[in-house]
């Protein structure tokens, strides 16, 4: 079905066509340019699925190069590619993805009351830039697609968001901007440090090539990208940096993707987002910044630095826990449900972080798990949080109540939602946290034990807030309200199957990603030597 | 004699989702079929739990069991499954028989309730986590029901949502019993690693502890216990945690008299009975089980005693069951603790549909007020229950009770003494609810502000539930908590939004101004 066919370079680039459909639109057909957007992310997310139906874990993934340019730099030349690539982590994260992109798309039939031109191609082009920073097999092309995620969520925050949308993309900007500064320079020194080995005749080619980088960092006994096609002869002696610099790379790229994950001591943008931003565009964030984020650490972190990352995993460790206990603490006294949402989200990435400093197979597995349900419940979680905003005006908790009387459908939805967020078998939450638990467990117990208070903490925030929305007398000023209109409940059913579907069925994620983490597991295994 | 039925036992589980699902989908609307859906599902429930219960008591060694891999990551793996053994196939019977009762029972109940519908979906929900929960094969599947059991639980607790005070009811049960999973997911966890293969079936488990020559260092042995102990007294409201009990009684009455008699407090039971080799090779955890039993019997007889509120009572006298169940297993008894199990099943049902029918006025009782031959009829089950509870002979509580107090002689006489005075206690408080139950029948014309009066508690009453302030701790914690969140809070403000932004603006502005 897919031979001939560039499937990754069409996934990448059907947004973009997208956008350009839409800029010849005119200018006051508003539903002309929501189905164009909506038509174009359907179509990413069909082909997503295609390739994930078809990937087979066994055969490896498919790769798509071209040179892109070739820069002098001094004698030698910065060669860049454009390079996409897929492997399991990849394309699970890639579907999903597509699929909140469509969602929030969807989303955004409801919420989104000015401006759409804009709108719809400033959404198209970020989905874009999420799509391609997890193809990239190029750190030029990786960051190129990071930087475009970048301003297209600036100009997102800045224009559509609420009454203080400017602090709050200013507060984004400060960040990310930080998060640039700081993964650009990790490249280039990657880049000029990769290729010091290289004391040949000929000038040295800095090649942006992830495979070649890795083959650079990690020595050459490694799996030196056999589909490349490159003879060993451009594998250079073992390590090509000293431990020094790697550390200090290693570092740079940790800070950088932590600060998009968040963790807590950099998580103000995400609390001001939640505050001012629609709910479409936090569900991107939710379904794109937070994996990029996650994918960065493992891409570019773990896989790049084996071993300077098991040394650090007990930092991974502490910055887990303090961002599981800080953000469910904090979930616990708000009285804005947007907040609480954001707290929760902050909580749940500390479990992410925990599963990734666990370093087995079970701790990986389950921070992927925690991951895309994160995005799944998240998203869906703010979408219910904007369509009783809509409705009654107000997030408070204490001045909501009663809602499961008024708007019935909304509050089973939240309330399954909640479920989810606080890991109850049968929905997607459980499987991630179980994972973790148990992989935690084998490398620190004691670690674990705290996990599971965390999660109880989690109990009584989540328990809280739905409790305080749907119980209770209904509120005299919100008699007359109506539940969900359609456009509102596809989204909703369709992140609550996919919630429910991953819950009771892992098989279908653990299946597909299983070999190739196996694959990335060995690698690391080896080089720590565990 | 091959199992036929027990084959199809994963059916019994599926039968009441089914529902709960179909229910769910229709909605609001579709009353009268989709409760018949439940109904339906929980007939033919019973029908196959009975043919397998036949199966298993026919002949020896049929047991059962199928699971299949829910997961697996490189070489690890969880796997779910159902067991039919005569233990589970004689619990699950007695399960599903009293959810088609109660079940029965709501419809006429619920009538009038415009969510009848969503009601009986809940307790489909309720059913299925249960069902799954006594049939599991593996502590995952147990903990999987064990779970869902507190969902169903809360949905169901939380269905009159808005009446007052079930807000604050539903979360100080959701997150006792959320205690109680987090003690269970770590004795999960520990049984997990230090299992041999990583198997947390209980077959294993049985064989691994069975013996004096386990491979598990005792201290763990003991930890896991332990943690076993506290999941199972969280979950059912043993002791210390007992203070959920009294806050469980918003619900509606048919949901409340599932989750005292054969649901969420016997999960606890349930626990306890399939690990029960882990605790035995823990003596520290089996004394400390008894002795919790023993208190938490007692307890629960002296607060069934002072209680004015019927339903309370029968919840107490539920709580002081259990208490006696513990006790047995403490004790070594198993076969007292599930003949207790079956005895307490059926007399507290039974009490809790008559409380229904006489006083809450269902079936029309209250209106007629005259002495029908089915009001006598009802009278007489509750006499015959109350003896029953009370152990006396011609009924089967008698032998439960001498099974138990019989054990605990061989034990300790401190311990049998206790469990003595329970039984004494539950006698007593048979009377009062007998007596309590005529005059609120009778009073009935006054029944509104009876009831408002009967809610509110005497002194002697309020004492109790703050034994050894156990709720006052709880409540410090979540004071401490609070208190914690709020600093976090500040602390974030002061950060990204208050000061620290301000002046970072402000250095900008400074900045600007020098370079111009």
């Amino acid at each position: 079905m897919l031979t001939g066919m560039p499937i990754l370079s069409l996934i990448v680039c059907t947004p973009l066509i997208g956008i350009l459909v839409i800029l010849f639109m005119p200018k006051d057909r508003g539903s002309w340019m929501r189905y164009g957007a909506l038509t174009a992310s359907l179509i990413t997310l069909i082909l997503s699925f295609i390739l994930f139906i078809s990937y087979q874990p066994e055969r490896g993934g498919v790769r798509e190069v071209k040179d892109w340019l070739e820069l002098p730099w001094g004698k030698s030349t910065l060669q860049l590619q454009y390079h996409l690539g897929i492997d399991g982590l990849s394309l699970s994260l890639l579907v999903l993805t597509a699929l909140i992109s469509f969602v929030a798309v969807l989303a955004s039939f409801v919420h989104i009351k000015k401006r759409w031109k804009a709108f719809y191609s400033l959404s198209l082009w970020l989905e874009t830039g999420f799509l391609g920073l997890l193809l990239a097999r190029d750190i030029g092309l990786f960051y190129l697609f990071m930087e475009l995620t970048l301003v297209g969520l600036f100009l997102l925050i800045g224009i559509w968001g609420g009454e203080r949308r400017e602090q709050s993309a200013g507060s984004f900007l400060f960040h990310h901007g930080l998060g640039s500064v700081l993964l650009l320079s990790a490249f280039i020194m990657l880049l000029a440090g990769g290729s010091t080995g290289v004391h040949g005749s000929q000038p040295a080619v800095y090649s942006g090539s992830y495979d070649d980088l890795q083959s650079h960092t990690a020595g050459q006994d490694t799996w030196a990208a056999p589909m490349l096609g490159e003879p060993a002869e451009d594998v250079n002696p073992p390590s090509g940096m000293d431990e020094g610099m790697k550390r200090l790379i290693f570092g740079l790229f940790i800070a950088a993707f932590f600060i998009r994950l968040p963790i807590v001591p950099l998580h103000g943008w995400l609390l001001r987002l939640y505050q001012q931003a629609p709910p479409a565009i936090i569900m991107m964030v939710m379904g794109g910044m937070v994996q990029a984020g996650f994918y960065g650490i493992l891409r570019f972190g773990l896989l790049l630095f084996p071993e300077q990352a098991a040394d650090i995993s007990i930092i991974f460790t502490v910055f887990g826990l303090l961002s599981l206990l800080y953000g469910a603490l904090a979930a616990l006294v708000q009285d804005d449900f947007r907040r609480v949402l954001a707290y929760a989200s902050v909580s749940q990435t500390g479990i992410v972080l925990l599963g990734i400093a666990a370093m087995n197979q079970l701790g990986l597995m389950g921070a992927l798990f925690t991951v895309i349900s994160l995005g799944l419940i998240s998203s869906l979680l703010i979408l219910i949080c904007g369509s009783i905003a809509e409705r009654t005006g107000t997030v408070r908790i204490k001045d909501l109540g009663g809602l499961a009387r008024l708007m019935p459908y909304t509050s089973g939805i939240l309330t399954a939602a909640g479920l989810a967020a606080i890991s109850m078998p049968g929905l997607s939450g459980f499987n991630g946290s179980l994972l973790v638990l148990l992989g935690m467990f084998d490398m620190m117990r004691g670690v674990s034990a705290v996990m599971v208070a965390g999660l109880l903490l989690g109990f009584a925030y989540m328990l809280r807030a739905i409790l305080g929305i749907t119980f209770g007398p209904a509120r005299q000023p919100h008699a007359a309200l109506n539940d969900a209109r359609l456009v509102e409940a596809i989204p909703m059913i369709v992140l609550l199957a996919f919630i429910i579907l991953l819950g009771l069925y892992p098989s279908l994620l653990t299946d597909m990603v299983g070999h190739s983490f196996s694959n990335l597991l060995s690698s690391l295994n080896t080089r720590i030597g565990g | 004699m091959p199992t036929i039925f027990s084959q199809y036992a994963w059916i019994v589980p599926l039968l009441p989702l089914m529902a709960f699902l179909f229910v769910t989908a229709l909605g609001r609307p579709s009353d009268r079929t989709a409760s018949l859906s439940g109904g339906v599902a929980s007939v033919t429930a019973l029908i196959l739990s009975i043919l397998i219960l036949m199966e298993q008591l026919a002949g020896s060694n049929n047991e059962y069991s199928t699971s299949f891999t829910w997961f697996k990551t490189g070489s690890f793996s969880l796997t779910l499954g159902i067991e039919v053994t005569p233990l589970t196939s004689l619990i699950l019977t007695v399960v599903s028989l009293i959810f088609f009762l109660v079940q029965l029972f709501s419809y006429s109940y619920m009538q009038n309730d415009d969510r009848a519908a969503v009601f009986h979906g809940y307790l489909s929900l309720l059913a299925f986590a249960m069902f799954g929960l006594v049939l599991s094969v593996n502590l995952l599947t147990l903990f999987v029901g064990w779970q869902l059991l507190g969902v169903a639980v809360m949905l169901l607790t939380g269905f009159w949502y808005d009446k007052e005070g079930v807000r604050e009811a539903v979360k100080k049960i959701f997150i006792m019993s959320g205690i109680g999973d987090a003690a269970l997911l770590l004795a999960l966890m520990m049984l997990y690693w230090y299992m041999p293969e990583h198997t947390l079936d209980f077959s294993s488990i049985q064989n691994v502890f069975e013996g004096q020559s386990t491979s598990i260092a005792l201290e763990i042995t003991t930890l896991i216990a332990g943690l076993l102990l506290v999941g199972a007294a969280a979950k059912s409201g043993l002791f210390p945690f007992h203070i959920w009990l009294r806050h469980s009684a918003k619900g509606p009455l048919p949901a409340i008299s599932l989750i005292h008699t054969v649901t969420l407090v016997p999960a606890g039971f349930i626990l306890i009975i399939r690990t029960f080799n882990i605790v035995q090779a823990a003596p520290l955890i089996l004394a400390v089980m008894a002795w919790a039993g023993a208190i938490a019997a007692l307890i629960g007889a002296i607060a069934a005693m002072v209680q004015n509120n019927l339903i309370k009572l029968v919840v107490y006298s539920s709580a002081s069951q259990l208490g006696l169940i513990f006790l047995a297993i403490g004790v070594h008894s198993l076969e007292g603790a599930v003949y207790q199990f079956i005895v307490h099943a059926f007399a507290n049902t039974a009490l809790f549909l008559v409380i229904g029918t006489l006083v809450q006025g269902g079936f029309g009782y209250r209106q007629s007020g005259q002495r029908s031959l089915a009001s006598i009829l009802v009278r007489c089950v509750v006499v015959i229950s109350l003896i029953s509870l009370s152990g006396l002979p011609p009924f089967p509580g008698f032998w439960s009770i001498k099974t138990i107090l019989g054990s605990a002689l061989d034990q300790q006489l401190p311990l049998f003494a206790a469990g003595l005075a329970a039984v004494m206690l539950t006698t007593m408080y048979s009377v009062r609810f007998f007596i309590l139950l005529q005059r609120q029948q009778r009073g009935s014309k006054a029944e509104s502000g009876a009831n408002a009066a009967s809610d509110s508690q005497s002194g002697s009453a309020r004492l109790l539930q703050e034994v050894f302030y156990i709720e006052y701790f709880f409540e410090r914690i979540a004071v401490c908590m609070k208190w914690l969140g709020s600093v976090i809070q500040k602390m974030d403000r002061f950060l990204f939004e208050g000061t620290v932004p301000r002046l970072i603006k402000k250095a900008a502005r400074l900045g600007r101004k020098g370079w111009k």
